[in-house]
This record gives structure tokens, C-alpha cells and sequence, in this order.
């Protein structure tokens, strides 16, 4: 019953009048893509695939893999291609300039304002390293691979995919696709602990692709992606877990606060079904509330029925980027070279 | 029970060709064993407000007029279904090929050899896998397929009962993300004991890789009829002489990909 009125009042989709199909199976009309609305409750959107489009033989990406809104209200993009590592565009997707040729793993992208300067977080998968930049691109630092820690034999064991800085400074790596330790260093990069790692403990990781500061429950937290798992992970700032959040089929990728809600790309669904990607976005309690491009969320007893892509908009969602009218910019991973969707919060 | 998340996949086509409507995605498809002796059923799902999912069991591609999926199918014979989404404003979803074959429970394989050499990360349970009736997913890591890379696949087989009239089904896989290329040709020879030699019966060469299919799995029919009572054979699964051109990886080896070698 619960689940049936959950179904009853949750709106999947609707789209405009112009678009009808037939049984010939063909259009009558066409449709027009901006019409469409995806996402679920009080979480739907109109889907804008060209927002972030630029001339690719002037500034091409290859892997688009993580977005951060400055304080200016601009929008920075990190992919993986060095011709420029890092795009900065306006709110309406206008391109800004443009830096970042050194970085042929860019794939953590983190921002934050130190005495009202913001600063970049790259982490680089290729030069296994962390490195802090200024909004122009200089480099202030570099963390190499934790060597000190005792953990690594070598420094190709240790492929970080994202940081997040707490409110005091310190510096929590995620090592998602090496040795899936997590690694905390003060703001001097010295290191003060490891957790996590590899293993079959609920405060193990298989592919420890993200980590954020959740601070929704008034206090500091670290919400951490068990991707391979199809789970967040919530830890205290000193390495405690808290919680484990399942989302069956849905492979998350890094986890974005806003507001009272969690947003995050879901790269793939199912098995790793190539090209299954969605958007997701978590409530204060952490129930999925609406999933863009997704199955229309339900619970059973308390758990999520497993998701999937019903909508083949998106093939391989890695990040998201929120801005303050709630609207999400999309960036993907594999997807052709696309360039950054938005999904304008309606 | 197992999960098919998606047998046929469509690939890049809606980024690629911007100004192009919408597809759906594929419906969630749940099944029993897919060899199965008695029964077994297919599951469909998909949660999308306003969609409606048609099915066939005649081999023809379901459309608007195929029937409606109202609750689980009971399968209780050899039967392909094709399931796929509709929705009045999105183009259709690519169907979902499940083909369900039903056997006795007469044990048919004596005994089993490879020719080839088995990848230490996709070795299941190495020949038992073959004739163990567990049909693998879509997911080639399950634990249910064998790989094997860049090399030709013979397979022995020994019948526990001769037989004139032998159909064997050869399960094999695509996943050309995964450069699981699908096998180029698949062929059944049979053992002659005066002659001491095996001869090509049959053969079965697929069709051309396209672009639009990332993952599928299939089984292969091979034939054959003998005077003489048939009590071993063998299987040969040949690569694809050429990787298509549209591929990236064009010039690297590729991988070959079974699970199962059914005798009916």
C-alpha cells in the first residue's frame, strides 16, 4: 500500500504536446528536447543537452569528470584532456578561459575558499598525486603519494579520485582506484591517519571514487562512495564509520551536498551496464527522492527496490554541480566527448 | 534466479546524432534458469510513469501492437522473448532477447576438454563451466563464462550415449566495450572411428558486428546426422578474422567468451 501511493504521487515524467508517437513508430512531430522533464517529487527538471557545448577544435575535452561552481558563481570544469585541463564557463554556459595543460589524469575536482580565495583540488590519477592551484592555475602545492603512511610499496598503488577540506584545513584524499585508503593530512599536507582500505569490513572500500564534507546534520561529517558496492559510506572526521547507505544498482560516483540534499552522478546501473547512467539525488535522511533519467525511487521495508536508467539521455554521468537556483550541471565520462548537460530545476 | 540487465544494448547513437529523439531504456528483465527442465518464467520491470512493455515469443521485433506485459511469463518450452518499452513521446527501448531452452534431465556430456588456454581472471570453474546447465548474465565476470584471449577454442566433447542425431547449442558472448569481440565462426565436428578423425559437419559463421550492439549474448545451433552412432565430437569457436574498422581497438587481440555447451 505505502509503496503503491509512493508510485501514485510520484510524477516521472511529463513532456510537451508537441511530441506524439505512433504505433507506426514513427514521430509525428518533433520533439523538442527541451520539453522534456525528468526527475521525480518535488525534484524534476527541463534537460538543456547543449549548454555547455564549445568548438572542440578549440577547446576539446575528452573525459569531462568533475565540476565545482566558484565563488563569482562560474562554473569549472576538469577534464582529462591537456590541451586544457580545466574550462571556466558563465551560468549560461558561456566560455570564460581557459588553463591546464599538465594534467593528463585530472580527475578530482574540488573547490574551497580560503580567507575569501578560492582554491582548486586536482587529483591526478596518472601523476598519482593531489594538486592545489590557485583560480588561475598556479600551482601552490603538490601531495605526492603517502609514502609515510607505510601503506605503499610503490607510488603505483596509490591513485587518488578525489579530496574534500574541512572547515580547519585538513585534507582527506580518497584513493578510489588505488589501495582505497582513505588519507587525511593537515592543511600542511602532514599526514594525520589512514582508514578505510581494501577489504570486506562495512568500513572497507571497493572503489572509494568520492568524499565530501557533509555538514547537513549541523556538525562535520565524511560521506565517502563505495562505488563497486553501490553504497555511501558516512564516517566521522576522525575515521569512524557512522553509516552505510545502500543504493542498489546505483553506481555513484562523487557525493555533492546542497542544501538538505545529496546529489550525485550515477555512472552506470544494473551489472555495469554500459551507457546506464542517471542522476541522484538523496533527501536529509538519505533516501533517494528522485533519480533524473531513472527508475522512479520506491522502498520496501525500509530498503531501495534497485535502480536503473529508464531514459537513454545520459550514458555515463561522473559528476554533478549544483548551482543556487538547484539547477545541475551533468559532466560525463566516456560519453563521445560530450561536453557538460544542464538540468534546469523547474 | 538471475538478472538481465540489458542482452541488447544501444549504444551512442543519441549523443552522436544531437536533434534526435529520445530513446527509452531497456526494460529491467528478471528470469529463471534459462536452461531449464521443467519450468522457468521471465520477470520484466520498469518504472517509468506512462510506459507500457510489449513482448513477443515469435522471434519478431515487439511493437505497439505486440502484446501487453501484465505479470511474470511462464516459459515451459524452448521460447524466445522479445520484450521492449514504449511510451507515446520516446522512441522505444531496444528490446530484451531472452532465449529460454528446455532440456530432460538425462545427464548428456561424459566428459569435456579444452584446447586453449583458459585467462587466469575469467576461469570459472574451468571445463565444468561448460556443461554445468548455468546459463552466465550479460555480466562476463559472474564466474559463469570462460575467456579466452586472442586464440581459437576447441572444445572435446564425450557423449554418455551415442546418438545418430546430435543438436548442440554453443553459448557465447559480445561485449565490444569490453573487446569481447563475439566469436567469427563456430564449427561441429564429428569423430569417426574407423577413420580416426574428426569432420567438419557444420558450421555457423554470425553475422557483421555492428556499431549499435555493445552487449549480447546468444547461443549458436550446430547440427549433425551420422550412420553411425556419434559418441564424440567437437566444438571449434574461431575469432573474428578482422576486428571491424569502426572499432578502437582494431589492432589488438580480442577475447573469446563461452559459458555453456548445451547437447538436446
Amino acid at each position: 500500500m505505502e509503496r503503491r501511493n509512493f508510485i501514485k504521487n510520484t510524477m516521472a515524467f511529463s513532456v510537451g504536446a508537441s511530441t506524439l508517437y505512433s504505433a507506426a513508430g514513427q514521430f509525428l512531430g518533433k520533439q523538442n528536447m527541451s520539453d522534456v522533464i525528468v526527475g521525480h517529487g518535488d525534484y524534476k527538471y527541463k534537460i538543456d543537452m547543449h549548454w555547455g557545448s564549445l568548438n572542440s577544435q578549440q577547446v576539446p575535452v575528452k573525459n569531462c569528470h568533475e565540476m565545482v561552481q566558484d565563488s563569482m558563481g562560474r562554473i569549472i570544469l576538469l577534464t582529462d584532456h591537456t590541451k586544457n585541463n580545466v574550462i571556466i564557463y558563465d551560468k549560461s554556459g558561456k566560455l570564460i578561459e581557459t588553463w591546464g595543460t599538465d594534467y593528463p589524469g585530472a580527475h578530482g575536482l574540488t573547490i574551497n575558499n580560503e580567507g575569501g580565495e578560492d582554491f582548486l583540488y586536482i587529483c591526478d590519477n596518472s601523476l598519482h598525486c593531489l594538486i592545489k592551484t590557485d583560480l588561475k592555475g598556479n600551482e601552490i602545492f603538490r601531495l605526492p603519494y603517502p609514502k609515510e603512511t607505510g601503506l605503499y610499496a610503490s607510488e603505483g598503488k596509490y591513485v587518488p579520485t578525489e579530496s574534500a577540506i574541512a572547515a580547519n584545513g585538513d585534507i582527506y584524499i580518497s584513493d578510489g582506484y588505488g589501495s582505497q585508503y582513505i588519507i587525511q593530512y593537515n592543511h600542511k599536507g602532514e599526514l594525520i591517519r589512514t582508514f578505510g582500505g581494501r577489504g570486506d569490513g562495512p568500513e572497507h572500500f571497493d572503489n572509494a571514487h568520492g568524499i565530501a564534507i557533509d555538514t547537513r546534520n549541523g556538525k562535520e561529517e565524511l560521506m565517502i562512495t563505495a562505488r563497486k558496492q553501490n553504497k555511501f559510506k558516512k564516517f566521522t572526521m576522525d575515521g569512524k564509520l557512522i553509516e552505510v547507505i545502500d543504493l542498489p544498482g546505483a553506481w555513484v560516483c562523487r557525493p555533492v551536498i546542497h542544501g538538505d540534499d545529496l546529489y550525485v552522478a550515477t555512472i552506470w546501473s544494473g551489472e555495469k551496464v554500459p551507457n546506464s547512467g542517471f542522476v541522484s539525488i538523496l533527501n536529509k535522511e538519505n533516501k533517494l527522492v528522485s533519480a533524473p533519467c531513472g527508475s522512479i525511487p520506491t522502498y520496501e521495508n525500509g530498503k531501495l527496490n534497485p535502480v536503473y536508467q529508464t531514459l537513454n539521455i545520459f550514458q555515463h554521468p561522473h559528476d554533478v554541480c549544483i548551482d543556487e537556483d538547484d539547477s545541475i550541471y551533468v559532466a560525463q565520462w566516456n560519453s563521445g566527448n560530450v561536453y557538460p548537460i544542464k538540468l534546469t530545476r523547474v | 534466479m538471475q538478472v538481465i540487465f540489458t542482452i541488447l544494448f544501444c549504444g551512442f547513437t543519441i549523443f552522436q546524432a544531437f536533434g534526435q529523439p529520445f530513446h527509452l531504456s531497456s526494460p529491467k528483465v528478471t528470469t529463471g534458469e534459462i536452461i531449464f527442465s521443467s519450468e522457468s518464467f521471465l520477470k520484466a520491470e520498469f518504472a517509468f510513469e506512462g510506459a507500457a512493455l510489449k513482448y513477443t515469443v515469435d522471434g519478431s521485433k515487439p511493437n505497439m501492437n505486440s502484446k501487453n506485459y501484465s505479470g511474470k511469463i511462464k516459459v515451459n518450452k524452448d521460447q524466445t522473448i522479445k520484450i521492449a518499452a514504449f511510451h507515446k513521446d520516446f522512441l522505444p527501448s531496444t528490446p530484451i532477447e531472452v532465449r529460454f531452452i528446455k532440456i530432460d534431465n538425462e545427464k548428456k556430456i561424459k566428459s569435456l576438454s579444452i584446447a586453449g588456454e583458459i585467462s587466469e581472471q575469467y576461469k570459472g570453474d574451468s571445463e565444468k563451466t561448460l556443461y554445468d546447465l548455468q546459463k552466465g548474465s550479460a555480466n562476463f565476470s559472474d564466474g559463469k563464462w570462460l575467456g579466452f584471449k586472442g586464440q581459437d577454442v576447441g572444445v572435446a566433447v564425450e557423449l554418455v550415449k551415442p546418438t545418430s542425431k546430435l543438436s548442440v547449442m554453443v553459448s557465447t558472448m559480445t561485449n565490444t566495450g569490453s573487446w569481447i569481440m563475439g566469436p567469427g565462426k563456430v564449427e561441429l565436428q564429428i569423430w569417426d572411428a574407423h577413420t580416426e578423425k574428426y569432420s567438419i559437419v557444420d558450421e555457423v559463421t554470425l553475422p557483421n558486428l555492428t556499431e549499435d550492439v555493445t552487449i549480447n549474448t546468444q547461443f549458436i545451433s550446430l547440427q549433425a546426422k551420422s550412420k553411425r552412432p556419434i559418441s564424440k565430437f567437437k566444438i571449434v569457436v574461431s575469432q573474428l578474422a578482422e576486428i571491424p574498422k569502426w572499432h578502437p581497438g582494431n589492432h589488438d587481440s580480442t577475447w573469446i567468451f563461452l559459458d555453456e555447451i548445451v547437447v538436446k
